[in-house]
């Protein structure tokens, strides 16, 4: 799952948004650091309601300009679930080579100071 | 922005929207047009007469693949979008052979052919010899022939006295075959070229019983005919993968008993596709092992379409017919597919 595919489904997992709100919620989400434009947000959204990972909530019309809500499915719910703890599961195991990085330097220094 | 500002919106940002909406394809116009337009409405800032640069390149971009796109999760529709390609790449590679063979130097007519046969033949101590023109064909299985055959039993007749006639006819001598007897006895062939295209080729064999000479005129390939057929295929791929990509975009909103009729269709439509496609590819072979012969007999692509035996099966119009059955096929389902019957549309702020 990309980035932004994983950011839209996390934006979609507290509430229904449409197309603006969910742009300014991947951006938030994010920091800043990921800012859909239209065209990628609208392709990845048909992805995903194809993929039965989220759908279409409600339409409104407000001054004649349309706006659709979309929320996640049960699917979209599950998938970003498993997502969420592989990147925790990988996070953790980044986090425990890069600590494994630093013990070799620590434990050498200590044979230093104990042959001093 | 606010809905309270939209409706002093400049009119200017949102119309190159709903242009640049255009790269999206229709069926997705319809369905999601109004919903991006409002997005895009509401993420510019205020003021701007025209779109980013960045904005309208997600937009181009996102309509073209939008155009490419298959429905996930559905191997059918990835078969047929593979095998659609396929077969409308072989068919415009033979519209695109069509058309170059369009630029061919015209053949000689019958009566041309006959008088330069009869400069071939040429007069020895009074009486004529003949050669007997055959019609001026567009034949074979692939090459374009105009011919004369015939017996010459008159024992002075030499292939250099003919040439030379013929050179005095403006005709180039390119190449000759060394006089070589083979075990049927023809010894030699030669081949000369007019500058406006056309290839003349002349063969002896000589028996016991005197000399038969053959000659075949055709017209030589152009320099337009391979960028032609070449187009032609890359043109036909990407319409038969559009194609169907939009088919079956536009399915999913169909009753399904006119989702079944367009599936028939593009059953019935590819495998009538499937000889013509077969032939193509074996005429494209033949193309390609006789492209480095220069003088050597034109193989187009698109032969077997001509009214002759191709298979040893079937009648002469065979493949002619099965590519029409095929290619109607297919417009039948596209225009199937069109029908708007049952898409849930949001007809009133319809986009493009």
């Amino acid at each position: 799952m990309q980035e932004p595919t994983f950011l839209i489904l996390t934006a979609l997992a507290a509430e229904p948004l449409h197309g603006y709100g969910l742009i300014r919620a991947v951006a938030d989400l994010s920091d800043g650091d990921v800012r859909l434009r239209a065209g990628t947000l609208y392709g990845a959204l048909d992805r995903l309601a194809e993929q039965g990972l989220i759908e279409i909530e409600r339409t409104e019309e407000v001054e004649g300009r349309l706006r659709r809500y979309y929320r996640l499915t049960d699917g979209g719910a599950a998938a970003l679930t498993e997502q969420s703890a592989r990147l925790r599961r990988n996070a953790a195991a980044a986090e425990t080579q890069l600590r494994r990085r630093l013990a070799p330097g620590m434990s050498f220094s200590a044979m230093v100071e104990a042959a001093a | 922005m606010t809905p309270a500002s939209w409706s002093t919106s400049n009119t200017s940002l949102e119309s190159w929207y709903r242009r640049l909406l255009l790269a999206y394809p229709g069926h997705y116009r319809r369905q999601h047009g109004a919903e991006i337009l409002t997005t895009l409405m509401e993420t510019t800032e205020p003021g701007r007469q025209r779109p980013h640069r960045a904005e309208m390149k997600d937009l181009l971009l996102g309509g073209l693949r939008q155009r490419f796109r298959l429905p996930s999760g559905r191997p059918a529709a990835l078969l047929a979008a593979v095998l659609a390609t396929l077969a409308f790449g072989a068919f415009g590679a033979a519209a695109g052979s069509w058309l170059g063979e369009r630029t061919f130097t015209a053949l000689p007519s019958t009566a041309e052919v006959d008088r330069l046969s009869d400069v071939i033949a040429g007069e020895l101590e009074g009486a004529p010899n003949k050669l007997t023109a055959g019609p001026v064909l567009s034949s074979s299985t692939a090459e374009i022939v105009g011919g004369a055959t015939g017996a010459i039993t008159t024992p002075g007749w030499t292939m250099e006295q003919a040439l030379a006639r013929v050179t005095k006819q403006g005709w180039e001598i390119r190449s000759s075959k060394p006089a070589v007897a083979t075990d049927i006895g023809c010894t030699g062939e030669y081949v000369a070229e007019r500058t406006n295209g056309l290839v003349l080729q002349v063969d002896e064999c000589r028996s016991a019983d005197g000399v038969v000479v053959k000659t075949l005129i055709f017209a030589a390939r152009s320099s337009a005919y391979l960028p032609l057929t070449v187009a032609g295929a890359i043109v036909g791929t990407l319409l038969g993968w559009l194609l169907a990509a939009g088919v079956s975009y536009r399915m999913r909103n169909l009753s399904s008993p006119r989702r079944a009729v367009i599936t028939l269709l593009t059953g019935a439509g590819l495998a009538a596709a499937a000889l013509p496609v077969v032939a193509f590819a074996a005429n494209t072979r033949l193309l390609l092992s006789h492209l480095d012969e220069p003088n050597g007999r034109v193989y187009v692509l698109h032969a077997p379409l001509k009214p002759v035996w191709y298979f040893s099966f079937g009648p002469h119009h065979m493949i002619a017919v099965a590519a029409c059955a095929s290619l109607l096929c297919a417009l039948a389902a596209v225009a199937l597919s069109r029908g708007r019957a049952t898409a849930h549309a949001d007809r009133a702020t319809l986009v493009g």
